[in-house]
């Protein structure tokens, strides 16, 4: 069931888009290698701009917070996800009730979610005071005003919206498994724990990459809730590259910096993809 | 053996409870500050439910917070939201479905490079985007408006909506169609007629996918939109996070849960769609 050439006017959409998004990479990057700065100048500037970004304080500042935010995030997300999609894989009662709560918080914006977490770790009236207010913990420094612990908290409440979304990938795809072997284990007299870490986990690997790719390239693009729970601040404490870039694009104007740093994280979105897709093939390589 | 059963239930239970306690924490919290009135937010009370029971705050939120120097509150921005998402996401899950529809039964390379492009550029970081789009939105001139708003969102939620499709219809067995085939039903006719039917979960979840995707946006909205037009999380943000002088929580929690309740409800309504469009955008 196929077409050799499909009617010209069904390719519009597709290259309308495919025409839009290849400008705005093109552009970007070309952008990038320019002298512009608040207005576009059609001057080549070689590697000015990448010279600046690289010995740019900031910018290895905003790096190594998405790295500190991503080294928490995105193994407490599979590591809850996993927990979840193996608590309802097992069977439960209300399985459905379960998954509809463990989803929710990713049906909220992240605005949404950042400004509910804000007010969670507020000093002054929220968790903390509970806690104090019960007898537990003294410090009355907000987690989100102290620089080292403002990234671990984005990160949980970025953890808290994504865990649903990972278990529903990783139920899915255990559906999709041999659903036998977990009897005959039983039959067995394997222990369950074995079963779910040798015999099935292992079968997932392909979903755990999609969704380690998925995570990871969140991480990369961070910018609503870093603006909603914290606006880069304390200071600078949680500024991401996403926010560098828009803050150079908009408020600094330097368009060709800007972009530079836009097109560095488009690289590193595609190292991302490229680890995945590598680790891929010798997944399915060895598998065989 | 069975005692052991019984503390592994026990120990699943614990831990679903927790969890499920943990992830609704944020929720409780938001509703029982948004009925306190402005008087009973004091710390240490965050968990308490409320002695009196006011709405003032969420009327204030819908009727009367302020963006800038716009005091109409939150109900503002809900029409605006409402009215963008019918087209924003009409149009894309439309388009998606059939450039999917295309991607999936095109015998030729050039269906392969493509699809496997569609695919790397869901990853690429929006930001870098942003600037080339302005130019060619506002070439267009339909910078800052919410044509230029709705054409920004079909262009960023068509690859991902065309990977929904194009997997979903190279699963569908070929028998569905070989009898139409055998019929010399044309192109159009064919997807108008058999596929798009054969594909109506897959519409239903793309569109709650991208419903949600549209309510909750914010960087798009927050560059393209219309000033005059903005959409709801833009202004929420505004109105939260833009006030000088002592926060107002119970109205700030009472916006937050105006903001969320669409979306929220059509994942309530819509749930399994919702886990469909997930499910499939990992395939």
């Amino acid at each position: 069931m196929s077409y050799r050439t499909p009617p010209l006017v069904s390719l519009l959409p597709l290259v309308v888009v495919g025409v839009a998004i290849g400008l705005g990479i093109g552009w970007t990057v070309v952008l990038g290698f320019s002298a512009s700065s608040a207005l576009p100048l059609a001057k080549f500037a070689g590697l000015a701009s990448y010279r600046r970004l690289l010995g740019d304080v900031r910018w290895w500042a905003a790096l190594r917070h998405l790295l500190e935010f991503a080294v928490v995030f995105i193994p407490l997300t599979l590591a809850v996800g996993t927990m979840m999609a193996i608590a309802l894989d097992r069977g439960i009662r209300h399985g459905r009730v379960w998954q509809t709560v463990f989803l929710y918080p990713y049906a909220i914006s992240f605005v949404a979610a950042g400004i509910a977490w804000r007010w969670l770790l507020d000093p002054v009236a929220g968790l903390q005071s509970v806690l104090r207010a019960w007898g537990l913990g003294g410090s009355t420094e907000g987690w989100l005003a102290n620089p080292e612990t403002v990234l671990i908290a984005v990160a949980v409440a970025m953890s808290w919206q994504f865990a649903g979304f990972t278990m529903v990938i990783l139920l899915a795809a255990m559906a999709r498994t041999d659903r036998s072997l977990a009897a005959a284990a039983r039959l067995d007299g394997i222990p369950e724990w074995r079963y779910y870490s040798r015999v099935l986990l292992p079968q997932l690997v392909p979903s755990y990459l999609a969704v380690s790719v998925i995570l990871g390239g969140t991480s990369i693009r961070l910018f609503d809730a870093v603006v909603a729970m914290t606006n880069g601040g304390p200071g600078l404490a949680s500024d991401v590259p996403a926010r560098y870039v828009m803050d150079y694009l908009f408020n600094r104007t330097n368009l060709s910096l800007a972009s530079a740093a836009a097109t560095f994280l488009l690289v590193l979105a595609g190292f991302v993809l490229g680890i995945g897709w590598v680790v891929k093939l010798r997944a399915t390589e060895t598998a065989v | 053996m069975k005692y052991s059963a019984s503390l592994a239930r026990i120990g699943w239970l614990t831990f679903l409870s927790v969890t499920g306690l943990f992830l609704l924490l944020p929720l409780y919290v938001m509703l029982v500050t948004a009925f306190k009135p402005a008087g009973e937010i004091a710390p240490g009370h965050l968990l308490s439910w409320p002695i009196v029971w006011s709405t003032a705050a969420w009327r204030e939120a819908w009727s009367s917070a302020c963006t800038g120097v716009d005091c109409r509150g939150l109900s503002v921005g809900f029409v605006h939201s409402l009215a963008l998402v019918g087209p924003a996401t009409a149009i894309p899950v439309a388009l998606g479905a059939l450039t999917g529809y295309l991607l999936a039964f095109w015998r030729s390379i050039a269906a392969q490079r493509l699809f496997t492009l569609t695919l790397a550029v869901i990853f690429v970081p929006g930001q870098v985007f942003i600037y080339p789009w302005v130019k060619m939105v506002a070439a267009m001139g339909m910078f800052g408006s919410t044509p230029g708003l709705i054409f920004v969102h079909t262009v960023f939620g068509l690859p991902v909506l065309t990977l929904l499709f194009r997997q979903f219809f190279v699963s569908l067995p070929c028998e569905i169609f070989l009898a139409s085939r055998l019929d010399g039903v044309g192109f159009w006719r064919f997807f108008l007629a058999v596929m798009l039917p054969a594909a109506w979960p897959m519409v239903l979840a793309a569109v709650v996918m991208q419903l949600t995707g549209v309510w909750n946006d914010y960087l798009l909205g927050l560059i393209f939109a219309d000033r005059d037009f903005l959409p709801m999380t833009v202004q929420l943000n505004n109105i939260v996070n833009t006030t000088t002088g002592s926060r107002p929580y119970n109205v700030n929690m009472a916006a937050t849960l105006l903001t969320s309740a669409l979306p929220l409800l059509v994942y309530i309504v819509a749930g399994k769609a919702f886990v469909r469009g997930l499910a499939g955008r990992s395939a």
